[in-house]
C-alpha cells in the first residue's frame, strides 16, 4: 500500500517536472486567417463528399425532374398535334368532292348503221336517235310533214325565179301524193 | 455558410439535437448552422491534439482535424451522448491519426519563422531557444515511447481525458491502462534525467529540469 503511494507521488512528482518545459508540438500555432478557414473547408469538405456519395440519387432526381418532365411535354404536343391535324386537314390533302369524270367521248357511228332520219336530227345534239321499227308510220308521216315544209320553203325561194322564167311555175301543192313522193326521192338522190 | 452567431450561447447537448432534429421549431434548417457551432468551439483543441499525435508536422494535423470533423458530421446523427462531445470527437481524431500514420510517417520540423515569431513578440532569441530546446527535449522524451504509449500519454498528460474513456478509445481495461501510462511517465521521466547527466557533463545546463 505504502509502495503504491511512493508510486503514485512520484509519478505526480515527474508529471508536474513535465509541465515546466511547455506543450509540446504547439509552438507554431497557425495565424487567426487559419482558424477563420478551418470551418468553412470542413463544410466544403462535407458538401462535396454528399454530391459525390449521394449521385445516384441526385441521377434519379434528375431522371424525374427533366426526362419525365421532358416526356410528358413531347407527349402532351404531339396529342395537341394530333388533335389540330384531326380537325383540321391541311391543304395537302386531297379534297373530300368526288371529281366528276369527263365526259366520255360519243362513240363514233358507222356509215352503215345510219339511218336516214339522222339527217334531220335536231342540230347541237351528239347522240344517236334510234327509232323502233314499229314506229316506221310515224316516220313517214314527218318525212312528209318535213318534205312539205321543205318544199314551200323551195316555192318561195324559187318564186322570185318564175318571174323570169319562161316555163309556167308548178305549185307542189297541185301535186298529187305520189308526185309528191317522187319530188321527194329525187330531192334525197340529188342530196 | 450556415454560420449564425445566436449559437454560440447554446449548450452542446443542444446543438447535438439541433443538428440531429435538422429545423427547430421555426421549421428553420438547423443542421449545418449547429455543426458550424461545434466546429467553431473545438477545432483548435482538436487540431493540437492531432498536431501531438503527427510530432507537430502542421500539414498532417490541419489534415486529421478536417478529416475527423468530417467524419463527426456523419456520425452525429448517432451520437448518443454517453460521453462528452469532446471525447467523442477525440476519438474519432484518434483514429483518423492511426490510420494515417500507417501511410505515412511524420517527423515535427523547427524553423525559422517560429523564430522569427517569438522575436516579434518581444521574446529573446536566447528565451526562446531555450524554451524550444526544452520543449523539443519532452517531444524526443514521447518519441521514444511505443506508438500506443504515446497516445496513452497524450490523452492522460495533455488532453487530460478520464482513464474509462481512455480505455474506451485505445480498446483496454483501466486497470491496463492506468498501468501503461505509470510506465510512459517513467520512460519520459528516466529520458529527461539521462540528458540532464549527459548537458551537464558537457557544460550545459537545464534549470528547468533541477
Amino acid at each position: 500500500m505504502r509502495k503504491h503511494d511512493q508510486n503514485g507521488e512520484d509519478i505526480q512528482k515527474l508529471e508536474e517536472k513535465f509541465r515546466t518545459l511547455g506543450i509540446p508540438y504547439a509552438s507554431q500555432e497557425p495565424e487567426p486567417l487559419y482558424w477563420a478557414n478551418f470551418r468553412v473547408r470542413v463544410m466544403e469538405r462535407i458538401a462535396e463528399k454528399e454530391r459525390k456519395a449521394n449521385w445516384p440519387a441526385r441521377f434519379g432526381q434528375f431522371i424525374e425532374e427533366h426526362v419525365w418532365g421532358a416526356g410528358i411535354a413531347v407527349s402532351a404536343a404531339c396529342l395537341v398535334i394530333a388533335g389540330i391535324l384531326w380537325l383540321q386537314p391541311s391543304s395537302d390533302a386531297p379534297p373530300i368532292a368526288a371529281v366528276q369524270p369527263p365526259p366520255a367521248a360519243p362513240a363514233p357511228i358507222a356509215p352503215a348503221e345510219r339511218q336516214p332520219i339522222e339527217n334531220y336530227a335536231t342540230p347541237g345534239t351528239t347522240g344517236s336517235y334510234k327509232t323502233h321499227p314499229s314506229d316506221r308510220s310515224y316516220r313517214s308521216h314527218e318525212i312528209v310533214k318535213l318534205a312539205k315544209n321543205q318544199t314551200e320553203d323551195l316555192a318561195s325561194a324559187e318564186e322570185p325565179l318564175a318571174a323570169t322564167d319562161q316555163e309556167t311555175p308548178v305549185s307542189l301543192q297541185s301535186l298529187s301524193q305520189p308526185e309528191l313522193e317522187s319530188v321527194l326521192q329525187g330531192l334525197q338522190t340529188h342530196e | 455558410m450556415a454560420y449564425r452567431p445566436e449559437y454560440r450561447a447554446i449548450a452542446e447537448e443542444e446543438l447535438v439535437r439541433l443538428f440531429q432534429a435538422g429545423r427547430d421549431a421555426d421549421a428553420r434548417p438547423t443542421k449545418d448552422a449547429a455543426f458550424t457551432e461545434i466546429v467553431e468551439r473545438y477545432q483548435k483543441r482538436i487540431y493540437f491534439a492531432a498536431r501531438k499525435m503527427v510530432h507537430g508536422d502542421h500539414d498532417e494535423a490541419d489534415e486529421i482535424a478536417q478529416e475527423t470533423f468530417v467524419k463527426a458530421y456523419e456520425a452525429l446523427g448517432s451520437f448518443r451522448g454517453e460521453s462528452k462531445l469532446y471525447t467523442w470527437l477525440y476519438r474519432i481524431m484518434i483514429n483518423a491519426a492511426i490510420q494515417r500514420s500507417r501511410k505515412k510517417k511524420s517527423r515535427p520540423t523547427v524553423d525559422l519563422e517560429s523564430i522569427q515569431e517569438f522575436a516579434e513578440e518581444g521574446v529573446t532569441p536566447s528565451d526562446h531557444l531555450l524554451k524550444s530546446e526544452t520543449t523539443r527535449l519532452i517531444e524526443a522524451a514521447i518519441e521514444t515511447l511505443p506508438p500506443k504509449q504515446q497516445r496513452v500519454f497524450m490523452m492522460r498528460f495533455y488532453e487530460e481525458l478520464p482513464y474509462e474513456d481512455i480505455a474506451a478509445i485505445v480498446g483496454t481495461s483501466v486497470g491496463g491502462l492506468k498501468a501503461n501510462y505509470f510506465h510512459a511517465v517513467r520512460k519520459i521521466g528516466e529520458y529527461l534525467q539521462a540528458q540532464e547527466r549527459i548537458s551537464s557533463r558537457e557544460g550545459v545546463e537545464f534549470p528547468l529540469l533541477t
